[in-house]
């Protein structure tokens, strides 16, 4: 009976009868990124006449593990998945995820050497690779350059004491100096352990399965946001959204932390002049690299390996260029970075210049299972602490506490 | 077969529908939930190890589960009785039969019917700390308002504000329903023996009537209150700091933030046996009433 059924969904018009569908599920939210992903995929559709690839939007990428562990749980997951590496773990340990070693070694077309390694670190448990990069990002200070101009400041801060300095100083009539992302979400967290690595902290210990960001370099960073709070320099973000960039533009503040994927947007508001800056530094500069990636879920293997023809469009040359000249975000490839097509626009895009540069200090995100359940403790901890409920000291020591029964 | 053997047949087969929903709908994912309870699980993995009753114990030691204990409390003793008393209200404002209520009607029934998650996402705008519809009134009369859902102190009460506006409608109608059931004959009969129309009538006519509707919509507003969460969950996400989180928010955070399925399954199973004894003693209460 499915069967048939099955059988009768494929009576659609010529174009749809292929022999291998499959489906990508991904959360992106600007109109402009999803206009060219849509252009890509047609072109991927064009170019494998047997393959018909389908795109879905499941919506924030911040909500998404709710709705994943009930498709996984429900036997439904997508064939694939665009999202944050840091993920991964969590679905490859439950083993639904397959992994793309034996398909990187066997396709002669394909080069890994050409992807930048920190990125296939990304997005490797335990020696095999389950999720391939996308795109890559880190984070950056975006800031108001008319409201510097008014404060005086006429470069930006490059430490933590004249970052704090700035935000005081751009603190004035009825505009805040700087936006703290708030909530209990991962987009805080990731935020926040920049700051952890610039005060020379470390997330865990070196064998992974220990809290180390307790520590007083934990404590320092903790307590510098407290502090822009105290100054009444910064104020929070709408809860679980201090990605939105509306504050910035519509001039409640002047510096916001977010990243290059905004390139579009700005583009398109002429109205505001926004410049950007790379993150503070103190003991050392850090940033956090993110980016997406795309996870491989078992299925058969014809779908599989359908899906891993996606993956290599993806990783492609020509595919990275395209979508960094028109998203923003930093391309995954050497090559596709040298390209004198890319490197023409960095000189013309000051703003992803800032992240490209940056990346040589990215830091990654452990990839391990339990980084989703370790960033919500830290999540409720650093917000605890910012709201004054505990002392940095106590609600780190506490977050530690947490996590560490994690990996009992 | 006999006679009385056919008809017990005939009527476990007419009774069989309803028992089977009931049973795959029900009982069945309430026994599951009581399994569950005692198991750790996380949802992706297929296998689930028993550990007695250490997922009670673990809640039991949370502070958080604690703090949504009160939360809940909280937010059921605020919005039944005044959630009630404002429903009531409009709907002997409403009784009175004048035709221009129609329509007064629908509009405090719309909120009942529109999607709570549309709704929240106004409210957000609405309580916005600076540029919200709320605190800009406040404004004209001098009063500086909280910055409502980032306030550890204003953002339950923001929240309960907003589930009050939504249910009004709904117990309205109810109310309406129970008012209009009263015959007027008895309200006829009390005033030839001489009682005043207004409080008079009210205490000694309308409310004793209106009761068994009063104790119904009581029982399912306690029931509602309990189970708040999609409020909180577009309008705060159960915070700051844990200040909007309620029982099953608490259960879906442990569920699906953390992975914890058994712990979550814990305090569903306890949130489950105080409902049913809520119920339990409301009945009571009534029957003894009668």
């Amino acid at each position: 009976m499915l069967t048939w059924l099955a059988g009768m969904a494929c009576w659609g018009p010529p174009a749809q009868r292929r022999q291998v569908q499959i489906t990508l599920w991904h959360g992106m939210e600007s109109g402009i990124n999803n206009r060219v992903l849509a252009a890509k995929i047609d072109q991927f559709n064009r170019l494998h006449s047997d393959i018909l690839l389908e795109a879905q939007v499941y919506g924030a990428a911040d909500q998404l593990g709710p709705k994943l562990d009930a498709a996984v749980a429900g036997r439904t997951p997508p064939d694939l998945l665009w999202w944050a590496p840091a993920y991964f773990p969590k679905y490859a340990k439950a083993g639904v995820l397959r992994s793309v070693d034996d398909f990187i070694a066997q396709d002669p077309t394909f080069s890994k050497d050409d992807i930048y390694a920190s990125l296939w670190e990304l997005g490797t448990m335990d020696g095999e690779v389950y999720a391939t990069p996308f795109s890559a990002n880190n984070l950056a200070v975006y800031y108001n350059k008319a409201m510097f101009a008014r404060a005086g400041i006429d470069r930006p801060p490059q430490t933590w004491a004249e970052f704090r300095d700035a935000a005081a100083r751009l603190t004035r009539d009825g505009v805040s100096g700087f936006q703290l992302p708030i909530g209990t979400s991962e987009w805080t967290v990731w935020t926040w352990e920049c700051f952890l690595w610039q005060a020379g902290g470390e997330l865990l210990t070196s064998g992974k399965h220990e809290a180390a960001f307790g520590a007083p370099a934990g404590v320092e960073a903790l307590d510098f946001w407290k502090s822009l709070v105290k100054d009444g320099s910064a104020v929070f973000s709408e809860a679980d959204a201090g990605y939105k960039m509306d504050d910035l533009l519509s001039g409640r503040v002047a510096m916001v932390i977010n990243g290059p994927w905004n390139l579009a947007l700005l583009n398109d508001r002429t109205d505001v002049d926004v410049g950007v800056f790379p993150l503070p530094r103190d003991r050392q500069a850090a940033t956090n690299i993110g980016g997406e990636s795309l996870f491989l879920f078992r299925s058969d293997p014809a779908r599989e390996h359908a899906a891993w023809e996606f993956m290599k469009f993806v990783m492609s040359p020509d595919f990275q260029v395209d979508w960094a000249i028109a998203t923003g975000y930093l391309p995954v490839s050497k090559s596709a970075a040298n390209t004198e097509r890319y490197q023409a626009f960095l000189r013309d895009n000051p703003i992803v210049k800032v992240h490209n540069d940056q990346m040589t200090v990215g830091r990654a995100r452990p990839s391990i299972p339990e980084y989703p359940a370790m960033s919500a403790i830290l999540g409720r901890h650093i917000e605890a602490a910012l709201y004054g409920k505990y002392s940095s000291e106590e609600a780190l020591s506490r977050a530690s506490a947490d996590v560490d029964r994690l990996f009992q | 077969m006999t006679r009385g053997h056919r008809d017990a047949v005939a009527a476990y087969l007419f009774v069989l529908p309803a028992g089977l929903l009931l049973g795959i709908f029900v009982i069945y994912p309430i026994c599951e939930l009581c399994y569950v309870s005692l198991h750790e699980w996380n949802i992706l993995d297929d296998r689930m190890t028993y550990v007695a009753t250490a997922n009670y114990s673990a809640i039991f030691a949370d502070d958080g589960f604690w703090q949504a204990v009160v939360n809940t409390v909280t937010f059921t003793a605020v919005t039944v009785p005044v959630g009630m008393a404002i429903s009531l209200a409009l709907a002997l404002l409403l009784d009175s039969r004048l035709k221009a209520f129609g329509i007064l009607r629908t509009a405090l029934f719309t909120p009942v019917v529109t999607s709570s998650v549309a709704a929240g996402i106004v409210f957000v705008w609405l309580l916005n700390d600076d540029r919200g519809l709320i605190n800009g009134t406040l404004r004209w009369f001098g009063v500086d308002g909280p910055n409502w859902l980032q306030s550890e102190t204003w953002a339950m009460p923001a929240v309960i504000l907003m589930w009050l506006w939504k249910q009004a409608g709904y117990n309205m109608v109810l109310f309406l329903a129970g008012l209009q059931a009263i015959p007027s004959s008895t309200y006829e009969a009390a005033e030839i023996d001489g009682a005043r129309p207004g409080w008079q009538t009210f205490r000694l006519i309308t409310w004793p009537q209106l009761w068994p509707t009063t104790f119904f919509v009581l029982v399912v507003s306690v029931i509602f209150a309990f189970r708040a969460f999609d409020q909180m969950y577009v309008m705060t996400r159960g915070g700051p700091v844990g200040s909007t989180t309620t029982l099953v928010y608490y259960v879906f955070d442990k569920a699906f933030k953390f992975g914890d399925m058994g712990q979550a399954a814990a305090v569903s199973t306890l949130m489950l046996a105080m409902v049913m004894a809520l119920t339990w003693m409301q009945f009571r209460f009534r029957h003894r009433e009668e």
